[in-house]
């Protein structure tokens, strides 16, 4: 739900509230004094009555200068009196309608005489429905106007933010430019982008200073790489080597090598970042794929793995040649290492998409660690973990939507291409 | 061959020329940019290795002033650096080859027989081991008057086993040599041992003695 939305909901629902509460005590406060004016009416009419047999003796001849609605009938004992509200048939109208009627006794000198006085109640009710509607409709006016100004004044006062959140969600950890809001004249706004501005370059600047370490580093151990490789091609040269220290030696090489490669994938990780590969050219992807498979098909056979492909012709990607090598090579590399025996491998090409299965036992990994550097399956020590991790960000640099499956012994890497 | 080495780690500089002079060539070093001009400016050599990062000045500067004096000489630069854009700049202006920091002192020496074999024009084209004959320019090899027929990597793997005869080559600088920084060390080493495989297979059909030796633990050489 958004700010505006949230802030309207409650405001309606309190104008609703306050309406309803209000409404409805009007209109019994109205109720209430109507009833109590006729009552007070009708008790008016007695007074006179009274006032004129205590002063005549008898009840006045002419009803109708005191009451429309009045009629004495004569009764032996003296009555108490009476209030009490009844309906009556209207021929005229031809429905029933509400009256209030008072009945007293009263002495006169002819006797004891029932005097019954009636006033009609219906017409105050029709009052009451028009007030009534006359407030609602008010009211409703009222509401809606009130809604659409605190609307339209919530949609220009939250603006700023809502700007403010758009040039945000652009931020990205590699740009280089810092963010540039809009001015704003509220406060708080200018304190929420000062402050943003503030965190954003601070977390630009501390990336950038990684990346510079990562590839600071990795440059600065190429020259000590080099002189332990040279040392050790040179150690292995000497006569008289037992076997036991060429296979020390041996496993020095080694890891030297592996290591060497560690620190290639990291600065090629870091150039990928950096965005220094980006004079793509429009590549066959078909035949790159094909020329690949060619590449690794005698390997996949010496280890006894199927090979299945089905390769769509033309297939073609404005990629880096370099990276779109790199990725091929990292996962038909780990298609084969990570297989079982007499598995098999699977590679699919279609216009969008590049699917590559293979047989294997299960991952230890968690799906969502995998494309992490450093993170491996297994404790091989001739896999440093970065393969996957430049396949990812290739993809990425690219904008290509890559997922993972592991189902019924298959493993599954599916690469997805916009082709635009 | 007369090398100059020109790179400013002594740790390094120092396995590269005892590694050269083993192999007969006649080594100079020097480790600045100034030094490094003063005796390209006195001296002719065949070769020259050449870092890029130099105190004084960059190794490409270097390049350029070589060509321009002596364009007789070899050049093979030698960087840190990866980067495709020096890779390019050094060739361009004139530089052999580009071997990338770290490397294996056999990959320096095949790229420096390579060198040595463009420079000798006219004569002797072939390079023999053994009973065996390999035509560089058409990428035959023979055995005892018959051709054998090599894949690409086989024959690359024969090369190299050949320019770098009676040394003992590590698994990881002929697989790097062969596949380069592209697959990764396990995948490849699977790879050199199937080409291995057939390689020697291929020659013993053709009656070529067994020259190619394993040294356990370490990897292989080549020896009459």
């Amino acid at each position: 739900m958004t700010l505006i939305s949230k802030a309207t909901r409650s405001f309606l629902l309190a104008c609703l509230v306050a309406l309803a509460v209000g409404g409805v005590s009007c209109f019994w406060f109205l109720h209430k004094i109507m009833d109590n004016e006729a009552s007070e009416q009708l008790l008016h009419e007695k007074e006179q009555v009274e006032e004129y047999v205590n002063e005549i003796g008898v009840l006045p001849k002419r009803w109708f200068s005191i009451s429309d609605s009045l009629w004495a009938v004569r009764t032996h004992p003296p009555l108490p009196m009476v209030m009490g509200d009844t309906v009556l048939f209207s021929t005229v109208q031809k429905e029933y309608l509400a009256y209030r009627q008072l009945s007293f006794g009263i002495a006169t000198l002819n006797g004891y005489y029932q005097v019954n006085i009636r006033k009609a109640l219906y017409e105050t009710q029709g009052l009451k429905q028009a007030l009534l509607l006359a407030f609602s409709g008010l009211s409703l006016v009222l509401v809606g106007l009130l809604f659409f100004i605190n609307y339209r004044l919530s949609r220009s006062l939250w603006k700023p933010f809502y700007r403010t959140l758009d040039t945000l969600k652009t931020f990205q950890l590699a740009q280089k430019e810092p963010l540039k809001f809009r001015r704003t004249s509220i406060t708080e706004f200018q304190t929420l982008q000062s402050n943003l501005t503030k965190l954003t370059n601070q977390l630009r600047q501390d990336y950038q200073s990684l990346k510079t370490f990562t590839e600071n580093a990795s440059h600065e151990l190429q020259t000590p790489l080099a002189v332990i490789a040279s040392n050790l091609d040179l150690l292995i040269q000497a006569p008289n080597l037992t076997e036991e220290q060429l296979e020390r030696i041996g496993n020095l090489i080694e890891t030297v090598g592996n290591l060497s490669k560690m620190n290639h994938s990291l600065l090629l990780l870091t150039k990928i970042e950096n965005g220094q590969f980006t004079d793509s050219v429009e590549l066959d992807l078909s035949s790159l794929l094909s020329e690949k498979i060619d590449l690794w098909e005698p390997l996949i056979h010496d280890k006894g793995l199927a090979l299945h492909q089905q390769i769509a012709p033309n297939v073609r990607l404005n990629i880096h040649k370099l990276l779109v090598d790199v990725l091929l090579n990292n996962l038909l590399g780990n298609a084969l290492k990570h297989n079982q025996p007499n598995g098999s491998i699977r590679v699919e090409l279609t216009q969008n998409t590049l699917i590559l299965s293979n047989t294997g036992p299960q991952p230890t990994l968690p799906v969502d660690q995998l494309w992490e550097r450093f993170s491996k399956g297994s404790s091989r020590t001739d896999s440093v973990g970065l393969g996957l991790a430049l396949v990812k960000q290739i993809a990425d640099t690219y904008h290509f939507p890559i997922s993972y499956h592991f189902q019924d012994g298959w493993h599954r890497v599916q690469l997805s291409f916009n082709i635009s | 061959m007369k090398i100059l080495i020109i790179e400013d780690e002594e740790s390094l500089a120092h396995p590269l020329r005892e590694y050269l002079a083993s192999e007969g060539h006649v080594c100079e070093w020097v480790s600045t940019y100034q030094a490094a001009e003063e005796k390209i400016g006195v001296y002719d050599y065949d070769c020259v290795l050449v870092d890029i990062m130099l105190p004084g000045g960059s190794g490409l500067d270097l390049v350029d002033l070589l060509k321009k004096t002596q364009s007789q000489a070899g050049i093979i630069i030698i960087s840190a650096k990866n980067a495709l854009d020096d890779k390019i700049l050094g060739l361009e202006l004139g530089a052999d080859d580009y071997l990338t920091k770290p490397f294996h002192l056999s990959e320096l020496n095949a790229r420096i027989k390579s060198i040595q074999r463009r420079r000798q024009f006219a004569g002797n084209r072939e390079i023999k081991f053994g009973d065996i004959r390999m035509v560089p320019d058409s990428k035959e090899v023979w055995v005892n008057d018959s051709e054998i027929v090599l894949t690409r990597k086989e024959y690359d793997l024969l090369m190299y086993l050949v320019a770098n005869a009676n040394r003992v080559l590590s698994k990881g600088a002929i697989s790097e040599h062969l596949y380069g920084d592209e697959i990764d060390q396990a995948n490849s080493f699977d790879f050199l041992y199937s080409h291995m495989k057939n390689l020697r297979k291929k020659l013993s059909e053709h009656g070529c003695p067994d020259y190619i030796q394993t040294v356990y633990g370490v990897g292989y050489k080549l020896a009459a």
